[in-house]
């Protein structure tokens, strides 16, 4: 039998912060991200303005030292809006990815490995709410309950969780088979047990690509629901909000819509960045993925 | 005396296949080794996979000490099962490929409170300590306890395969074509491994496998199965003899001996 020893093989498996810093794209990304949640995090508390305050006197200044962005069409301050509606969008996003897997997870779990009727019954829902284009199914949902912040995580919780339980089946159903759950199953295992401790890491990293790489859509939605009036309500800063509110000025003040979607344009990108490279950097590890 | 394992008439039909297995019966006495020998698709792994409860049978009994193992359900399965384990083919693919080594040896273990095998006794309690001597039986070091699948060779793989399986002492070792995926000069390791635990175990092993020689080399008696039909059962050393089934002497002339 030939010796392997620890350190060389140890190589082959780098960690992962070293292999975060050696995907530049990946870095870069993530720096991006770090940003934005900075800024919300912090913004609150060093806004130099009042984000709700209405002053008719200053609408539409242009940057000045006491309003670093300019006004808006209200006289309020862009830049202080722009950072206390990070938080909202990004709180938004974080509770609508958090709920999505939570509930996801298990249903994909469940559907896959017992199999039979009980997965064709949520498989079927499944495909019902997948036929739908999902932005429209949103609206149509959102548009039923009404205009409200619950409503808005609601409609997109509903369109977004069937593709994280087909993915997770998907991996379910090719693992289930494999002789290491089998041997599992021989040495006495519970259902629940070969669940949690022998499928679920399985799936945890096609998850995290997947979240990732839905982070940039769900904002995407949300500022669209806002944008048709669905989503967050006047005078609440977000960014969708936002740039529904610069409409009427875009031909003659476009800044008021250029901040707001640049700043989308920033975050999806970060999150699109993160989302590719981890996946380019869990397939380096395990093609079979 | 009943025997260990008695198989009764014994089918299963796979939905738009042929037959798996049709109408298969023997037994198996306590520490005796029965090889089964058969080609691809012979039906063998269908009976490794009706023995250890992974499939049911369509007809059939499978007698475990007299106790009908292809009628039990929940709790009583459970109890069963801690009878019968397993060694795959793949090691690679029977390990979970993110547990560490020590783990993965003792999850059965961990599955049985109440099991407390005689070579385990008075450390029972220290999972650690527990794994270090079952992977001591199968002749790797204590340095290998937190090390992952990936930084094993095959054959130390194969070793942490049968040292799980052994772990809950039990009565029959269902080695599913144990060596076939790994190095010849490791395939011989492993086969004297095998035969010295069946000894100092006092384990009983249903032997599955094409290779022959090695087949041979392990059985009391050599069971041959040709498109899911038992079509000879012998003793080992009548392996030669000319009254062999036509089929059986085939597998002997094309392998050398």
């Amino acid at each position: 039998m030939k010796p392997v020893t620890a350190e060389g093989k140890m190589s082959m498996f780098p960690n992962p912060v070293q292999k975060w810093v050696r995907k530049p794209l990946l870095l870069i990304g993530t720096g991006m991200l770090i940003s934005v949640l900075l800024i919300s995090l912090v913004g609150p508390f060093l806004v130099p303005n009042d984000p709700l305050a209405v002053n008719m006197s200053e609408r539409l200044q242009p940057p000045s030292e006491k309003y670093p962005l300019g006004t808006d069409h209200m006289g309020r301050c862009l830049f202080s809006r722009l950072a206390v509606g990070a938080q909202t969008t990004l709180g938004i996003t974080a509770l609508v990815i958090f709920s999505v897997i939570v509930i996801g997870i298990p249903v994909g779990l469940i559907s896959g490995y017992a199999g039979g009727r009980l997965d064709a019954v949520l498989m079927r829902i499944v495909d019902g709410l997948i036929a739908f284009p999902e932005f429209v199914l949103a609206i149509a949902v959102a548009g039923f309950l009404g205009p409200s912040l619950i409503n808005l995580m609601l409609s997109i919780v509903l369109v977004k969780w069937v593709r994280y339980a087909r993915v997770v089946r998907g991996i379910v159903l090719s693992e289930r088979e494999k002789e290491y759950v089998l041997a599992a199953r021989v040495g006495g295992c519970s259902s629940w047990k070969i669940l949690y401790r022998h499928l679920l890491p399985q799936i945890l990293s096609p998850v995290l690509v997947l979240a990732a790489l839905d982070v940039g859509t769900v904002i995407l939605i949300i500022s669209s629901l806002s944008y048709l009036g669905l989503g967050i309500q006047p005078p609440n800063p977000e960014w969708g909000a936002m740039l529904n509110d610069g409409r009427s000025y875009f031909q003659t003040f476009p800044e008021l819509m250029f901040y707001p979607g640049s700043a989308i344009l920033w975050v999806v990108l970060a999150c699109n960045l993160i989302g590719d490279g981890l996946r380019d950097a869990i397939h380096e590890t395990d093609p079979t993925f | 005396m009943t025997p260990l394992l008695e198989i009764n008439r014994l089918s299963k039909c796979y939905p738009g296949r042929v037959n798996a297995l049709v109408d298969v019966s023997f037994s198996l006495a306590e520490g005796e080794c029965l090889g089964l020998v058969g080609e691809s698709g012979s039906g063998k792994s269908t009976l490794a996979k009706l023995i250890l409860r992974l499939e049911t049978p369509d007809q059939g009994e499978i007698l475990l000490d007299g106790a009908p193992l292809h009628a039990l359900r929940g709790r009583a399965l459970k109890n069963a099962r801690k009878h019968v384990q397993v060694i795959f083919q793949d090691p690679t693919a029977s390990l979970n490929p993110r547990l560490p080594i020590w783990k993965t040896v003792i999850e059965p273990l961990e599955n049985y409170p109440d099991v407390s095998p005689s070579f385990l006794s008075g450390i029972r309690h220290a999972k650690r300590q527990m794994a270090a001597v079952l992977l001591d039986k199968v002749g790797l070091g204590p340095d290998v306890l937190d090390r992952v699948p990936a930084q094993l060779s095959g054959g130390q793989r194969q070793r942490v395969a049968i040292a799980r399986s052994l772990s809950l002492q039990p009565k029959l070792l269902v080695c599913d074509e144990p060596t076939s995926s790994l190095d010849v000069s490791v395939q011989a390791q492993i086969l004297n491994l095998l035969k010295g635990l069946k000894n100092d175990f006092n384990m009983s092993y249903l032997f599955i496998s094409h290779d022959i020689a090695a087949v041979h080399f392990m059985s009391d008696r050599i069971a041959v199965l040709k498109k899911g039909r038992l079509v000879d059962v012998f003793a080992s050393g009548q392996l030669f003899e000319t009254r062999r089934h036509p089929y059986t002497r085939q597998f002997t002339n094309c392998q050398p001996m």
